[in-house]
């Protein structure tokens, strides 16, 4: 170690110890995941056979896919300390305009022109928002009914199916090892966000834009093309969530990421995000994802109307939002030696 | 890092030092109201300035203009002796002038060794070199003989008032930056932090850095300042060494602009009074 006599022996002896307790640490911060155990343990006891079923748990799977990659989405722009509610009417508009353009004649093409359309919302809004000074809110707010106007306009209303229609099924429904493909996608994009935010310099600007802007700026952090770099990331991955949903669906409905927005915001903050940025982390976003989709697919299980799914939904938003109010708390209580000023 | 610069007892420096920074006759205005006039000021290294002044006087405005975010109207800025035109943080930094500011430009979500390295990761390829970094902020903080942080792998939220300035000067030292203007950083501490900041001030400037100290307090600037540099009213009552004043000329020279013979011109004075 490059420690220098200084530095007293303690530091060292302090630093294995906590070490030793970090997983402990850890896992009571994790929440989202006693949260996801327990609808895991309520599901096995009520629906059990039908629950962990191959069947039951391939459609889980492909039904995470889309929405987890909107959720990562989320995430890096709620880490900067924004919003962005466009995401399911953007998804919505990717996939139609993937689905008609040139009459959808390949899946690959669909991907490019997914990925373009969710690459040029991103980067309409995100610029909008670091060089106009835009709220992130009102900006997005636009966005989603610009967005899903026009998918109705594109449309009239009436799903889109591509020529490719049968190759977009076959893709949907492959599998590697037994795992859906779409999935193995969402699981790779996660990576690919964790390896962004936790080992790059970039992952490093979004952290600090969203904990302090004005420490980011007077560090000399290019604040305003970092955080258009976050919108047109977040955008390529909600055309990605679209092309998947053109995968699943093989049909680009009008309706297509209708309030996706909400669960990728809810998944989000239950995943442990602040909505006022700089915290938050992949593995939580996931969790989150995991939990939305277990909640959805149990009550669908349990013969639960519609109606109610929705607001089941809400308490477990509600539930969770308090659940990290509480632990924010208490960590500033533990901490009885910072100022009030800070 | 330089050598500790001779420092002679009476705070005056050694003839041929060149000022690591040196402003002249600098001009500043927003709009009508012209908050800078004529501000001359040099900083040495190896010392500790000063900048004392009424809330209004125009000290933040100064920081400003050498960090580059405000521009200056007329005047020149040297460094070790050579004009320079600072135009942005960026700028500044690359001169080797590090702001810490008094609301700590420092990121809560952050650890120790982030924060140092904010704005200028050490990077191995395409991937954050954490170790690296890490050796190196552990390095400058027993450098600096910091003893108070338990781990640099801390988040900064949870450090003390005093842990926080003690972080955001080693972010400077790390730097290598040859000029560093703290800008009130006792201001929010209890006693003994406020020890331990003024104890690493010192440090600071005997390790070669110049060091501009901006503070209400008058005893914490007679601990450790070499030379007073006192602002009225956006001119510059006076820049002398320490020694040669006492506590209450000083307050005389924040009030009134000046103190028996030193100080703004009486005429002048009374001028800007109107």
């Amino acid at each position: 170690m490059t420690a220098t006599p200084t530095v007293p022996p303690v530091h060292h002896h302090e630093e294995d110890t906590s070490r030793g307790t970090a997983i402990s640490t850890w896992l009571k911060g994790q929440y989202a995941l006693y949260i996801l155990l327990a609808l895991l343990i309520v599901a096995t006891i009520t629906r059990g056979s039908i629950f962990w079923g191959r069947t039951n748990l391939t459609n889980l799977l492909l039904q995470m896919s889309i929405i987890g990659v909107v959720v990562l989405a989320q995430l890096i722009v709620v880490l900067t300390g924004g919003i962005d509610i466009s995401v399911g009417s953007a998804l919505g508009l990717a996939a139609v305009v993937a689905a008609g353009l040139f009459g959808g004649p390949s899946v690959l093409l669909g991907l490019v022109v997914a990925l373009g359309i969710g690459g040029l919302i991103g980067a309409v809004n995100g610029w909008l928002v670091a060089f106009r000074g835009l709220e992130p809110f009102i900006v997005t707010l636009g966005m989603l009914a610009l967005a899903r106007g026009l998918v109705y306009a594109y449309g009239n209303g009436i799903p889109i199916n591509p020529e490719a229609a049968d190759s977009y099924a076959s893709f949907g429904q492959s599998t590697l090892l037994g795992i859906p493909v779409l999935a193995l996608i969402w699981l790779a994009m996660a990576g690919l966000i964790a390896f962004l935010l936790y080992r790059t310099v970039w992952g490093r600007r979004v952290y600090a834009i969203g904990s302090n802007v004005e420490a980011a700026r007077s560090s000399g952090i290019p604040v305003k093309a970092t955080l258009w770099s976050v919108y047109i990331l977040a955008g390529l991955l909600v055309g990605l969530g679209g092309w998947l949903f053109l995968a699943r669906f093989a049909s680009g409905t009008s309706t297509a990421g209708n309030l996706l927005e909400l669960e990728a915001i809810a998944a989000v903050v239950i995943g442990g995000a602040r909505l006022s940025g700089g915290y938050g982390k992949v593995f939580g976003a996931v969790v989150g994802t995991i939990i939305f989709a277990v909640i959805a697919n149990l009550l669908s299980l349990l013969n639960v109307s519609t109606f109610l799914q929705d607001a089941f939904r809400g308490a477990l938003i509600l539930v969770a939002v308090t659940l990290a109010t509480v632990q924010i708390v208490r960590k500033r209580k533990t901490n009885p030696t910072q100022p009030a000023t800070a | 890092m330089s050598a500790p610069t001779d420092r002679p007892e009476d705070g005056t420096p050694t003839p041929e030092l060149t000022p690591t920074l040196e402003l002249r006759g600098v001009d500043k205005s927003f709009g009508a109201i012209q908050v800078l006039h004529g501000v001359n000021l040099k900083v040495y290294p190896g010392q500790v300035t000063a900048l004392v002044g009424d809330n209004g006087a125009g000290k933040s405005t100064l920081i400003k203009s050498i960090a580059g975010i405000h521009s200056i109207d007329a005047g020149e800025i040297l460094f070790e002796g050579r004009p320079v035109s600072v135009s942005g943080p960026r700028d500044a930094a690359a001169l080797g002038i590090e702001i810490v500011y008094q609301d700590l430009a420092l990121a809560d979500n952050l650890d120790v060794v982030q924060n140092m390295f904010l704005g200028r990761e050490r990077k191995n390829g395409f991937v954050l070199d954490e170790v690296s970094m890490e050796e190196a902020a552990r390095d400058t903080l027993s450098k600096l003989s910091v003893r108070t942080l338990k781990s640099v792998r801390q988040l900064v939220s949870s450090l003390s008032g005093g842990q926080r300035q003690t972080v955001a000067i080693a972010k400077a030292v790390l730097w290598e930056s040859k000029l560093v203007v703290l800008d009130e950083p006792t201001a929010a501490l209890g006693v003994a932090q406020t020890r331990q900041v003024l104890d690493l001030v010192r440090r600071l400037a005997d390790t070669g850095h110049a060091v501009v100290f901006i503070s209400h307090n008058m005893v914490d600037v007679f601990e450790i300042a070499d030379r007073v540099a006192a602002l009225y009213l956006g001119r510059m009552a006076a820049d002398i060494p320490i020694s040669e004043v006492n506590r209450s000329q000083v307050i005389e020279l924040i009030t009134a602009g000046r103190s028996g013979t030193i100080g703004i011109a009486p005429a002048e004075a009374a001028a800007v009074e109107v």
